[in-house]
């Protein structure tokens, strides 16, 4: 068979393949050990030493030719094949499967997750205390007097004389403390209430994380330590953390925690009021009549607290500037998250 | 709290820069909220001095006026005021000036008289209320230089946000002491002249109660003239909110601003008997206070009367009838010290808050009562004219100067700062507390009476740390940790419920714990159900804030609801939150169950392709309840049992403790009142009960080492008989063998007798010791047929 005709044979047999027993026949025919491309490169050494060079090429070619033709086949082949026996294509691939109903966990619990996860992480234990409280947790332990305007800054909906809805988490603290002896490290979280009319940065319910950390010798040194690790966590290893003097009736000395605002990291602009701080929480050295409630000697026993807003920290994370957005529950807010 | 520095400055030499300033008072615990920049800064604003003022020709009110607005430069302006007149130094506004009511000055033509200008007057630069004539400059001054200056000084204005613990903040004197503390300067106190002038008294101070009221300073001044303030008392006042109303008066507030003492001012001839008693109001007792308001007083009320009747409310705000008016001339200064917590009181009860009431009830000094009053008599004398008078100086309940101790190694151990006794002694003095005692651990130090802040240890530790620098504590401090910690079990069990529904597609919603109640007209709860009566909020902000909830439900329609309205109406929500029980009459705190809410509603009709079904029904939910405590390897069956009324969609699941979850459709009466137009089905789960059966502790049954046996059953129950009971039979018959069960099929219809339903069981038999044989499961099956046969009258399909 000369060249040409040999060439015409490949490609018509290859392209006549149709299935995968077909091609590997048409292989064996031509590339088999005894196959007829095969024996033409086998007879070059037969061939007069003038027409070697020739022969060996067009050998060459057609080896390469039936190769690459066998190669496109299988892939052509292949495609034409069910990739599984269980599998029928259907009409149209591209519509889509879901009617986009998933499920997203609400902002809030998001961020007290991440919230929790840092403090569980640096040996802080979750606590929890009742909704509707007794006055005397919620203030007379808290260092709390009757009557005092400190009183003014937590407008109070109240249940009966001495039951209330609890203002702040703090009150789980001294419930915390009655049960248990130091070292104790806690946090507790919740739902909170104030009797404030509402507007876009004030909610009658809001919810809040607050920490205890009580053992000897407990120092602000370690509320900024703590504090700062938290931010960080949270907010970015840049984020710088300032502390300064406030006052707290349970806490003494007591700070008011700043970190550096996230959008203009400390420059100023209108997020943070030109300041360049964004003020995140309270904290304080645990006030020793708080102690003396408990009936722990303040002598001993010193620690720290702090608190803040769970629904201020995802607006501040998350840029939401209404906080009535949390339990509005538009699910078009909610489903961002 | 509004300071002026040029306020300030009368006390204490400020040496830095308002920014520095702003930084170190917030890093001191003073935090400044804003800098107000205040001045009347006017470009074409200028001093001018009147050469010539003649009238108009064609107008009669009118003057024309030569003014020289600056050497050699005279022009013609046109003035309507009636009091202008040659000699006089004017501001004058020059053609382009814009003047702060938004006024712009054009040259301009007046009844026919070219004019090129203005001459001011107060309102017209917002400089005061003087609307009547122009303002005459005193003394003399440089033509064309800036008259804005003059007329009102720049300054600033920081507004401090004063914590409740610090009354001595509420006044300039106060801020001047931190800022003298934070400089190491001293403070300035201000000169007066003799204080302890003894004319014989011409009226008597009665106090009833020594604790009420701890002092009472009373100090004449006759002959006073009332007018309006002079500018620059008006324009203080002013610059720190508030309002001028006479020179007497705003004498009494300027003093109150600068040295935190609230005063009253009585017109004295209205001072029946020239007595002043302060005592408690009795019942009904009434009163017309400044405010315009009238008051029926109760005994929380402290009052100051005459021997007649009430004339003002002790702390919180004067008379009508007996204050300050036009007319008066005898003036009687009250310079006071009111209980803090009768105060409050009263002002509660009568629903009045003062600038007055708001130092009082954080704590007034009252070694200040006579140093202000006299302060106050000098000022008025300077301003409105008069002559000071005698004075009372009733003091039944001097202040005791009391010393604390503050030791070395506490002040460490709190702060974690290597401080010293000295540096504590050092810090401490700058606040100017001196100190009395002092050894290598302990320094002792005697509060000042304007400190009621400052009562132990603690107190003094903080002002240490806030003088020394909360920004220099604990620098280079590792982060220390005494405990370990792990998430709460419960609190894991419900983050894995939550988490199995988002993942479910479910969304987590969050609503309010309050209630408004209508849901209690419409929700059927069976008597004695404790969410028949939920607790009533005492003082609740508006009818939705009237109870706490009973329920989760009723919040979950009304956010299913609001997303309807939005457009949102494929809804899978879940809510975790408290529901608050308690019988009525409530004597201890209510039971907070923590609950989960299930809810899902879909509209009618078919709205996604690949949903062959388009109603949603009972198993919908059945299968997400089912599938949750699967997840927790509850056994439906052994562990949990569950009851469905199907007349009204209702269903429970229960255990041993109690009903676990309750749910159903909501209602047509229900979902009229939450106007919604389709189904919803919820579920609500008591996840402590759950969380008992979830957790249980759990050992690896070993993997079957023998093969299990299928054998599947047609069976046909007639009317009535359910599938529970059937499996129940089925499950009892067949013994220990039988590992599993599933049905594959229902089926009513054709070939089956009318009304009863085929159900196609599949067994699953095995051994843990060895193969089953075919017989012996053989016997199984047809015991179970005869029992089933027997018991329920279930008949083998043939």
């Amino acid at each position: 068979m000369d060249a040409r005709s040999l060439e015409e044979s490949i490609r018509k047999d290859i392209e006549n393949a149709a299935n995968d027993q077909a091609l590997e026949e048409a292989r064996i025919k031509y590339l088999g050990r005894r196959g007829l491309v095969t024996s033409l490169l086998k007879n070059i050494k037969d061939a007069p030493p003038a027409e070697r060079p020739k022969l060996g090429a067009t050998s060459n070619r057609l080896k390469k030719l039936a190769e690459s033709l066998i190669e496109e086949k299988l892939t052509v082949l292949r495609a034409a094949q069910p990739a599984s026996r269980f599998y029928t294509p259907p009409h149209d691939a591209t519509l889509p499967a879901h009617d986009g109903l998933t499920g997203h966990r609400h902002v809030l619990s998001k961020v007290f997750g991440e919230i929790k996860d840092i403090f569980v992480g640096m040996g802080y234990t979750l606590a929890s205390g009742p909704q509707v409280e007794l006055e005397y947790y919620n203030f007379q332990a808290l260092n709390f007097p009757d009557e005092h305007p400190s009183r003014d800054e937590q407008d109070t909906f109240y249940i009966t004389d001495d039951m209330l809805l609890r203002t702040h988490t703090s009150p789980v603290q001294v419930r915390y403390m009655e049960e248990h002896k130091p070292p104790l490290k806690i946090i507790a979280a919740g739902r909170v209430f104030r009797n404030e009319s509402i507007d876009p940065s004030h909610a009658a319910e809001f919810h809040q994380v607050e920490g205890l950390y009580v053992d000897t010798d407990v120092a602000l040194a370690d509320l900024k330590k703590d504090v700062e690790i938290f931010i960080q966590q949270l907010f970015g290893s840049k984020t710088q953390v300032r502390f300064r003097p406030s006052f707290f009736p349970f806490t003494e000395p007591s700070a008011e925690v700043d970190m550096t605002c996230f959008v203009c990291r400390g420059s100023g602009c209108s997020v943070c009021g030109k300041t360049g701080w964004i003020e995140i929480m309270g904290s304080g050295m645990v006030h020793p009549n708080v102690f003396r409630a408990v009936g722990y000697d303040p002598d001993i026993y010193s620690g720290f607290a702090f608190g803040m807003g769970v629904d201020r920290v995802a607006m501040i994370k998350y840029g939401i500037d209404d906080i009535r957005l949390f339990l509005g529950n538009d699910l078009r807010f909610l489903s961002q998250f | 709290m509004l300071v002026s520095l040029s306020w300030l400055k009368k006390y204490v030499h400020i040496p830095t820069d308002t920014e520095q300033l702003t930084k170190d008072l917030t890093m001191l615990g003073l935090n400044v909220e804003q800098c107000i920049e205040r001045g009347l800064d006017i470009d074409e604003l200028v001093v001018g001095r009147v050469l010539e003022a003649k009238r108009h020709p064609n107008a009669d009110r009118l003057t024309l006026c030569r003014v020289e607005v600056g050497p050699g430069d005279v022009r013609d302006i046109v003035c309507g005021a009636p009091n202008v007149a040659a000699g006089q130094f004017v501001p004058v506004a020059l053609p382009g000036a814009s003047l702060p009511n938004g006024m712009k000055i054009k040259r301009s033509k007046i009844r026919g008289v070219e004019s090129n200008g203005m001459i001011c007057s107060e309102i017209e630069l917002g400089v005061g209320e003087d609307a009547a004539g122009i303002i005459v400059l005193d003394g003399e001054h440089e033509l064309g230089s800036p008259a804005g200056k003059l007329l009102m000084p720049p300054d600033t204005v920081l507004e401090i946000e004063v914590t409740p613990n610090r009354p001595d903040l509420l006044s300039h004197l106060g801020v001047a002491r931190e800022i003298a503390a934070l400089y190491k300067l001293d403070v300035k106190l201000p000169r007066l002249g003799d204080i302890a002038r003894a004319d014989a008294p011409d009226f008597r101070i009665d106090i009833a109660d020594a604790t009420d009221c701890a002092r009472y300073v009373g100090k004449r001044v006759s002959g006073v003239r009332v007018a309006p303030s002079p500018t620059w008392l008006s324009q203080r006042l002013e610059a720190v909110g508030v309002q001028s109303v006479n020179n007497v008066v705003d004498v009494s507030n300027y003093v109150m601003m600068e040295l935190g003492q609230p005063l009253h001012a009585f017109d004295f001839v209205k001072i029946r008997g020239a007595t002043i008693q302060v005592r408690r109001a009795e019942p009904g007792e009434r009163i017309k206070a400044l405010d315009g308001k009238a008051y029926e007083l109760n005994k929380e009320v402290l009052v100051i009367a005459d021997e007649r009747e009430s004339v003002a409310l002790a702390g919180i705000i004067g008379g009508e009838e007996s204050a300050v008016s036009e007319e008066t001339t005898e003036i009687l200064i009250e310079s006071a010290n009111f209980h803090p917590t009768v105060v409050r009181k009263g002002r509660k009860s009568l629903g009045v808050d003062t600038e007055a009431s708001y130092r009082f009830e954080r704590g007034v000094d009252r070694e200040m009562c006579h140093l202000a009053a006299h302060m106050a008599a000098e000022m008025i004398c300077e301003i409105a004219g008069g002559e000071i008078g005698a004075v009372v100086d009733n003091y039944p309940t001097p202040y005791e100067a009391k010393s604390i101790a503050i030791r070395e190694s506490n002040t460490r151990r709190i702060l974690g700062s290597p401080l010293t006794t000295p540096d504590i002694a050092g810090l401490l003095e700058r606040f100017g507390l001196a100190v009395v005692n002092r050894s290598d651990e302990v320094v002792s130090v005697e509060v000042p009476s304007y400190r009621p802040d400052l009562v132990e240890e603690i107190d003094l530790i903080e002002e240490v740390a806030r003088l020394y620098g909360y920004d220099r504590i604990g620098r280079g401090w590792n982060f220390r940790c005494t405990t370990f910690a792990r998430a709460e079990a419960f609190d894991q069990f419900v983050e894995g419920v939550s988490n199995h529904l988002t993942a479910r597609g479910f969304n987590e919603v969050i609503a309010s714990a309050f209630t408004d109640g209508r849901e209690l007209e419409d929700f059927e709860w069976p008597k004695g159900d404790l969410r028949r009566c939920p607790i009533p909020v005492r003082n609740p902000l508006n009818v939705n804030h009237k109870y706490l909830r009973t329920s989760l439900v009723p919040g979950m329609l009304e956010i299913i609801r609001r997303n309807i309205d939005h457009g949102v109406k494929r809804l899978r929500i879940y809510q975790v939150g408290k529901v608050f029980l308690a019988p009525e009459g409530l004597t201890q705190l209510p039971e907070e169950e923590s609950t989960l809410t299930l809810a899902m509603s879909l509209p009618g009709g078919t709205d996604f392709w690949y949903d062959s079904r388009s109603e949603l029904e009972l198993f919908d939910i059945k299968r997400e309840l089912e599938m949750l405590f699967g997840s927790f390897r509850v056994e439906l069956g052994s562990d949990i049992c569950y009851d469905f009324d199907g007349a009204t969609g209702r269903f429970t699941y229960s255990s041993k403790e109690g009903t676990l979850v309750e749910g159903g459709i909501v209602t047509d009466r229900v979902a009229r009142r939450y106007d919604l137009d389709q189904p919803v089905w919820h579920a609500s789960v008591d996840l402590a009960k759950c969380y008992e059966l979830c957790t249980r502790q759990e050992r690896l049954e070993a993997l079957p080492d023998y093969p299990a046996s299928k054998r599947d059953l047609s069976l046909v129950g007639p009317k009535g008989v359910t599938y529970r009971e059937i499996e129940k039979a089925l499950v009892r018959h067949a013994g220990r063998l039988l590992e599993s069960l599933v049905v594959f099929d229902v089926y009513r219809g054709e070939n089956i007798p009318e009304e009863c339903t085929a159900y196609g069981v599949r067994l699953n038999f095995r051994s843990a010791e060895r193969t089953l044989r075919d017989e012996e499961i053989d016997r199984i099956i047809d015991k179970v047929i005869s029992k089933l046969k027997n018991e329920l009258g279930v008949e083998l399909r043939s």
